[in-house]
């Protein structure tokens, strides 16, 4: 069995600033299995970049060991077979976009008909072949992103290491590095993704890591991250402070918009603690009186779980919309209240 | 080839940012100085023109381009990023420090190539072919002290920004100078601790010996024991170099 695409164990990263230390990744332990599309999650600060600089041997960690592609960071046939773009980064503005490919195909290795080639073919790729003899310093963030992508590709890397890659790429271009990146990941290539946008990471992504505050709260497939606790949203006629006591003790969060759509049905959001609980809460509302127009459970997005994990969950709300009317949607949180009980 | 590499992409950054100026302007300087009248500021004496040009200005001015080279090479790769791009490719960190050197040389020897041809030129024309053959031997071995200054730049670009690597580099030639005022005072009892000191920076900088090599070539001397001693200087900063930036986080 081949050995995994990133194994890293106790890595550990402290700083030094002044007379203090700052510790940016503590006792890392991540397994990236080979051949799939591992997004690294975290919110600002989490040691997420720091992380992926430890495992490509840019920073020195301060302890533990990890491996890429089953050999060490610092043998150069291993770091022929990886492909990075770095978050920050501002290319030499004295090169022409052609001859920055040239000069990273050359440093792998590459040469004569091969290297033509292969410059040809990826500046094709990230739409830059009609800039290919302009200089880099005419070009914008999203271009120079753009090229870098480039040069990871040059090598048909084993391993593409993609740090927040589509920071300054527009709508098009975020679209072009999911299929770059779904494209590596048909040819058996490992992505490990550090991006901001949680919704590029759930679309391409068959696992994640997620970190906070330099450790390690969640690893695994994306399909196992949602909890068990169930988001619903319902449409309910007939809403009353009893049907309000009636509900409440079978669900967390219970909120009340204000305003009923033309039926005389106002919104509803809730959360059940498990699935299992949905048809007992619709029978609640029906014994209670109110009339059940919809009931609609709501799969836990990526971002939702993310939140949930980093420690930053909200209670679930209504939209802006359903909330506005000032007169009174009720937070029916311990009790809940609705339109009939508002004061 | 990445070492070639490497080095041609220092050739083109410098040679794109327009330091190839410098070398040319001093050349075009040299020309005009050569074929002023006589009495004025011009040279007048074949041993005069061989002191003060090819063997003390052209040294001088070879150290501030050495600086210029080597301060912002490394230093740009970090400042900008493009160093992790570097340093995740199949060269090690001391492979990407001699890349860069060997261009940052490479621009040094081209300059030195550049004043020698003009020197000799020019002396050939208003002189004799012996005197050219001189000038142009030692204002091309003037390029050790260059490669020296510019080693000392590399080393510290790999921990400072360009601007305070070109500063390090002044600061060591400043140094030296002054080490080498300091040693007329070598007799005197309360000095002992910083002429010792001096003594000491002389040898960790060693320009002094390399420039006394190169006019003795001009002369058509050969260098002495000492002297290619100090040349194991240049490889030594250089290692530090290496040393330094292998050790140093990246991102």
């Amino acid at each position: 069995m081949a050995a995994p695409a990133i194994a890293c164990e106790g890595l550990t990263k402290r700083f030094r600033k002044g007379f203090r230390t700052f510790t940016a990744v503590a006792d890392l332990g991540l397994e990236v299995p080979r051949g799939v599309t591992f997004g690294l999650l975290g919110p600002n600060g989490a040691g997420k970049t720091t992380s992926i600089g430890m495992v490509l041997g840019l920073i020195r960690p301060s302890a533990g060991r990890s491996t890429v592609l089953g050999g060490a960071i610092a043998d150069p046939a291993i770091r022929r077979r990886i492909g990075f773009v770095p978050e920050k980064f501002q290319l030499p503005p004295f090169l022409t976009a052609e001859e920055f490919l040239r000069l990273h195909g050359q440093l792998l290795g590459l040469s004569g008909a091969d290297l033509a080639g292969r410059v040809a073919t990826r500046l094709e790729r990230v739409g830059l072949d009609a800039r290919r003899g302009d200089r880099v310093s005419g070009f914008s963030k999203g271009m120079q992103q753009r090229l870098v992508l480039a040069q990871a590709l040059l090598g048909d890397p084993e391993l593409l290491v993609l740090d927040e890659p589509t920071s300054a790429l527009d709508p098009v271009g975020r679209r072009e590095v999911r299929d770059i990146v779904r494209e590596a990941r048909a040819r058996g290539a490992t992505v490990l993704l550090n991006s901001h946008l949680l919704a590029e990471v759930e679309a391409v992504a068959d696992s994640v890591a997620i970190l906070r505050d330099g450790r390690l709260v969640w690893q695994g497939a994306i399909a196992s991250l949602a909890g068990p606790a169930l988001r619903v949203e319902a449409r309910v006629g007939g809403w009353s402070a009893a049907l309000a006591a009636a509900v409440s003790p079978l669900v967390d969060n219970l909120d009340v918009g204000a305003v009923p759509d033309a039926h005389g049905a106002y919104p509803v959001a809730f959360v059940v603690a498990e699935p299992g609980r949905v048809p007992g809460v619709a029978a609640a509302i029906i014994d209670a009186g109110g009339a059940l127009h919809a009931l609609t459970p709501q799969a836990e997005s990526l971002e939702d779980a993310f939140m949930r994990l980093v420690g930053l969950a909200q209670r679930p709300r209504l939209n802006a919309h359903e909330r506005a009317d000032p007169r009174g949607a009720r937070d029916g949180g311990s009790g809940g209240a609705g339109p009939e009980g508002a004061a | 080839m990445s070492l070639l590499a490497l080095a041609r992409l220092a050739l083109i950054e410098l040679w794109r940012h327009k330091l190839a100026l410098l070398p040319i302007g001093l050349a075009a300087l040299m020309v005009l100085l050569a074929f002023l009248p006589e009495g004025e500021p011009a040279v007048v004496a074949a041993d005069a023109f061989t002191y003060d040009i090819g063997v003390t200005i052209v040294p001088f001015f070879g150290v501030f381009v050495a600086v210029l080279a080597g301060g912002g090479l490394l230093a740009g790769e970090v400042e900008r990023g493009t160093a992790l791009l570097l340093a995740t490719k199949p060269v090690s960190r001391a492979g990407i420090v001699a890349g860069k050197a060997l261009g940052a040389f490479g621009f040094i020897a081209g300059s030195f190539a550049l004043w020698a041809a003009v020197l000799a030129g020019v002396s050939l024309l208003r002189f004799s072919p012996a005197v050219a053959a001189g000038v142009g031997l030692a204002t091309l071995a003037g390029a050790l002290v260059a490669f020296l200054y510019a080693a000392i730049a590399i080393a510290a670009s790999t921990r400072l920004p360009a601007t305070g690597a070109i500063a390090a580099g002044g600061l060591a030639w400043f140094a030296v100078t002054v080490a080498g005022g300091v040693m007329k005072f070598e007799e005197a009892a309360n000095l002992v601790w910083v002429v010792g000191a001096a003594r000491l920076l002389r040898w960790i900088i060693p320009s002094e010996h390399l420039g006394a090599w190169a006019a003795l070539i001009g002369a058509g001397g050969s260098p002495t024991p000492v002297q290619l001693i100090a040349l194991l200087a240049i490889p030594a900063w250089l290692g530090l170099a290496a040393a330094l930036f292998a050790s140093r986080d990246l991102g």
